[in-house]
Formats: structure tokens, C-alpha cells, sequence
């Protein structure tokens, strides 16, 4: 890859992967350092790196250091994991719907949490998840059935449960 | 049946989105008959998806652009290591080639006249020459020849004078044009005869040489050559300076500077067969000094 070509990857993935690390490690700095060092490293080896094979090696690498962010702090210290849905109060009724899909997303585990965004974020195929993820694509399958259906429940419930609030309210 | 309780999971997806082939879907809706907790569990499954917020960008992408350089710095770093390279390989011939040396040293130009007066007399004045000078240098001469590997010498002196009557031939041999003209501008020099002609440039005394060549050269080969060079150089030397030495050990000794000063007698005798070269070939100089 010569550097033109990575010039041509930050310009198509730079925003990309940042979304996508704002997503994993629910931090904009953080998700900005996780870029800008993943891109370092990609430039230190880019003449090895095929074109074709680019896009995939940035998300693996956004992938793998959001996972060594995530274990390196605290798992109480932040939101990923931990929401519960009484933290859905009225207030947050007035949430955008994406925020509450995006709170809906933390509450997946890691490895759901990213096979849902590179699906839906990258519309990637099942294949190529499992290629990135070291799974089988069964695997991918089960899991993101899984997650899509505890999102389903979760969105429902905190419907369900703010419902109710305004109700008493009432 | 391809599906069942353990694995539905992993076509529930593709069925819910109609991405199964026509015969799995059909095979997928007669499980779900049979199986009615999970036909109501997919019946109630909402397909949730997410979609990027495209106004969401890294603010910092202008630092992650590299700057394009083009091959440049590349080519003016090879034209520099090429360029240092050879210059290095030409000082390199300079310095060590010592049959090169009276060509390529423009500090020496004392000892190009007599070079010259070796080669440009033929081997029977060379001798007459040599008889003429002083009774000292002369029976130190004599002392040289005998026999053994002195016999050896002598017919590499032969051969070498014979190479000296047509120098064009040598790739690394001065021209006798240049050669005359040096030995005239020496000559001057030491108010033995006058002078008719006057010195080239070094750009015209220094003649292109492949250094790897010289550098492949092995050095028994070069050591030979600086014997031989030696053995045809110094009577013509003592000749040219006897005349005007009051002593023939004056003649001797100036030899022996010149030979120094154009770093033959050095290289030489770093030789193992240095004592041999000291004690036959120059033994007047040695003794002198």
C-alpha cells in the first residue's frame, strides 16, 4: 500500500471507525486516542498491508484496542454492561431514539456489542465478521440473533417502563 | 429434518429475513408448526437495528494525512553513496596501487623522469647508462644481479622494459608524451638540461581506471610490479642525479627520498620479502642512510 492509498483510508475510514469506537468504549477522547493510535499504526505498516485487506485490518484494530481500554478500566467506572432500566427515567424520555438504542447497545456484551455494529454500522457479511472475529459464522449468527433480541427486550421494557412513570405522574 | 431446538438459532435471522433458500425457508416454517413456543417467540421478535450517526466525525483527521513524497530523497541519496563510492574507490587506487602510482601521484613527479629515461631508451643504453654512473653506485649495481631469484628479476625487468617501449598498451601506464614532458619540467628543475616542453594538467596525467579492477589486484601481483619498477628505476635515477651530487652517497640519498616520497619503498617493504629487497636491490640507499 503506498501512502496515497493511506491517505485514501483515512479519508473513507477515519469517521467511520471513530463512530464505531465511540460506540465500543462510550468515550469521544477516549475513542479519538484509540483512533489516532490505530491509524499511527497502521502507517508504520502499511507497506505490508494490501488495499484490499485494509478495511478489515482498521476494524480489527479499533476492535482489539477498545477491548484492552474496556479491561483495563474499571467495568464499574462505566456505563458498558452496567445500565440497568430504572436508569431510563422520565427525563430520558426525552432521549433521542438513537440514545436509547445506544444505551440499549451497552447493555450487550462485548463480543455482541461488536458483531452488532460491524453489521449494522459496516454492513458487513457473516463471513466476513466471523474472518475479523476469529468466530464461526454460526457463531455470528447465534450471537446476533441473541443480541438483537435483548435489545428488543430492552427498548421494550424501558418503553414499558416509562409508560408506567407518566402514568403515576398522571 | 436440517433443523431443530439446538440449532434454530442460527437461521432464526435469515428466516425472519427471508434470506433462506426457498426449501429451507419451507423446512424452516414446518419446524416453527412443531415447535409453537418458538414460532411465538419469533412472531414477537422485532428486528432492531442500528444506524450510524453520520454526523458523528473525527475531529482530528487533518493530523492523520501523511505527506505524499515522491522518490526523490531516494534518488539523491543513491546518486550521493554512488558518487562517495567511486570517489573512495579512486583515492583507494591511488594510494595502493603503487604500478599506478606514478600516474596518479601528483606529489611525485621527481620520480617520472626517470621513469621515463628507462623506458624511453632501450635496454642496451639502460645498461650503458648504468655503467656510466658513479664507481659506487655502479659496483652496488652489480651486487644485485648475480643469480638465483635474481635471474627471476631479471627477466621480469625484461619484460617490463619491453612493456615500457609501448606504454599505450598499459591501461595504467603514462603516456610517453607525458612522460617526455614531465621529464623536461624535472630536468629544469635540476639544471641538467634545458627545458622544451611544458607539464600536462593532472587532468591529463590521470587516466580513468576501473577501481574495482585496481581493487581486485591481488597485492603479491602489486609487490612485484613495485620490484620491478625499482630495479628499472634506480640506476636511471642515480644516473640522473650523480652528475650533480659531489658525493655519490648525496646521489643515493636522494634516490632513496624520491622512492619514499612516492611511497614505494614504504608499501614495499611492508613485504615479507622486505630484507631481500633492502639488502639486493637498494643497498647503496640503505647504506647511505
Amino acid at each position: 500500500m503506498t501512502a496515497n492509498d493511506y491517505n485514501q483510508c483515512v479519508t473513507d475510514y477515519a469517521d467511520r471507525l471513530f463512530r464505531f469506537a465511540v460506540k465500543q468504549v462510550h468515550s469521544r477522547t477516549e475513542a479519538e486516542d484509540i483512533v489516532q493510535s490505530v491509524f499511527e499504526r497502521f502507517w508504520k505498516h502499511h507497506e505490508r498491508v494490501e488495499m484490499a485487506a485494509a478495511k478489515s485490518y482498521l476494524f480489527k484494530s479499533i476492535q482489539r484496542a477498545s477491548i484492552d481500554l474496556y479491561r483495563k478500566h474499571d467495568a464499574g467506572s462505566r456505563a458498558m454492561g452496567q445500565v440497568s432500566y430504572s436508569q431510563v427515567t422520565p427525563a430520558d424520555k426525552t432521549f433521542e431514539n438513537q440514545q436509547l438504542i445506544e444505551l440499549a447497545l451497552s447493555n450487550l456484551s462485548e463480543r455482541q456489542r461488536t458483531m452488532v455494529l460491524l453489521r449494522d454500522y459496516e454492513g458487513y457479511a457473516y463471513k466476513e465478521i466471523a474472518e475479523m472475529m476469529d468466530l464461526t459464522e454460526s457463531q455470528i449468527k447465534i450471537n446476533l440473533f441473541r443480541a438483537r433480541k435483548k435489545l428488543q427486550i430492552f427498548l421494550t421494557r424501558s418503553e414499558q417502563l416509562s409508560n408506567e412513570i407518566q402514568y403515576q405522574k398522571l | 429434518m436440517k433443523f431443530n431446538i439446538k440449532n434454530y438459532e442460527e437461521y432464526a435471522l435469515d428466516y425472519l429475513q427471508g434470506e433462506l433458500k426457498d426449501a429451507d425457508q419451507a423446512e424452516f416454517g414446518a419446524f416453527l408448526l412443531l415447535n409453537p413456543e418458538i414460532q411465538e417467540e419469533l412472531e414477537a421478535f422485532e428486528m432492531v437495528t442500528i444506524s450510524p450517526d453520520l454526523e458523528e466525525v473525527y475531529p482530528r483527521k487533518q493530523d492523520l494525512f501523511r505527506k505524499v513524497e515522491g522518490n526523490y530523497y531516494r534518488v539523491i541519496a543513491g546518486l550521493v553513496v554512488l558518487f562517495a563510492v567511486i570517489v573512495l574507490a579512486f583515492q583507494t587506487t591511488s594510494e595502493t596501487d603503487i604500478d599506478g602510482s606514478l600516474v596518479s601521484k601528483v606529489n611525485a613527479p621527481e620520480i617520472i623522469p626517470a621513469l621515463e629515461e628507462a623506458s624511453s631508451e632501450n635496454k642496451a643504453k639502460l645498461a650503458a647508462s648504468q655503467a656510466l654512473a658513479t664507481p659506487q653506485a655502479a659496483s652496488a649495481e652489480e651486487s644485485v644481479a648475480p643469480t638465483g631469484d635474481q635471474q627471476t628479476i631479471g627477466k621480469s625487468i625484461n619484460a617490463r622494459v619491453k612493456k615500457m617501449e609501448n606504454p599505450t598498451k598499459v591501461v595504467n601506464k603514462p603516456s610517453p608524451d607525458f612522460v617526455a614532458s614531465d621529464l623536461r619540467g624535472q630536468i629544469q628543475e635540476q639544471n641538467l638540461e634545458p627545458s622544451m616542453e611544458v607539464a600536462p594538467s593532472r587532468s591529463e596525467r590521470v587516466k580513468w581506471v576501473s577501481p574495482l579492477v585496481q581493487l581486485r589486484r591481488p597485492k603479491q601481483i602489486r609487490h612485484q610490479r613495485a620490484v620491478e619498477k625499482i630495479e628499472v628505476i634506480h640506476p636511471a635515477l642515480l644516473r640522473a642525479f650523480s652528475g650533480d651530487a659531489e658525493k655519490a652517497s648525496d646521489a643515493h640519498s636522494k634516490v632513496g627520498k624520491w622512492l619514499t616520497h612516492v611511497n614505494l619503498v614504504p608499501s614495499t617493504f611492508a613485504n615479507p620479502e622486505r630484507s631481500e629487497i633492502k639488502n639486493k636491490l637498494l643497498p647503496t640507499y640503505f647504506s647511505a642512510e
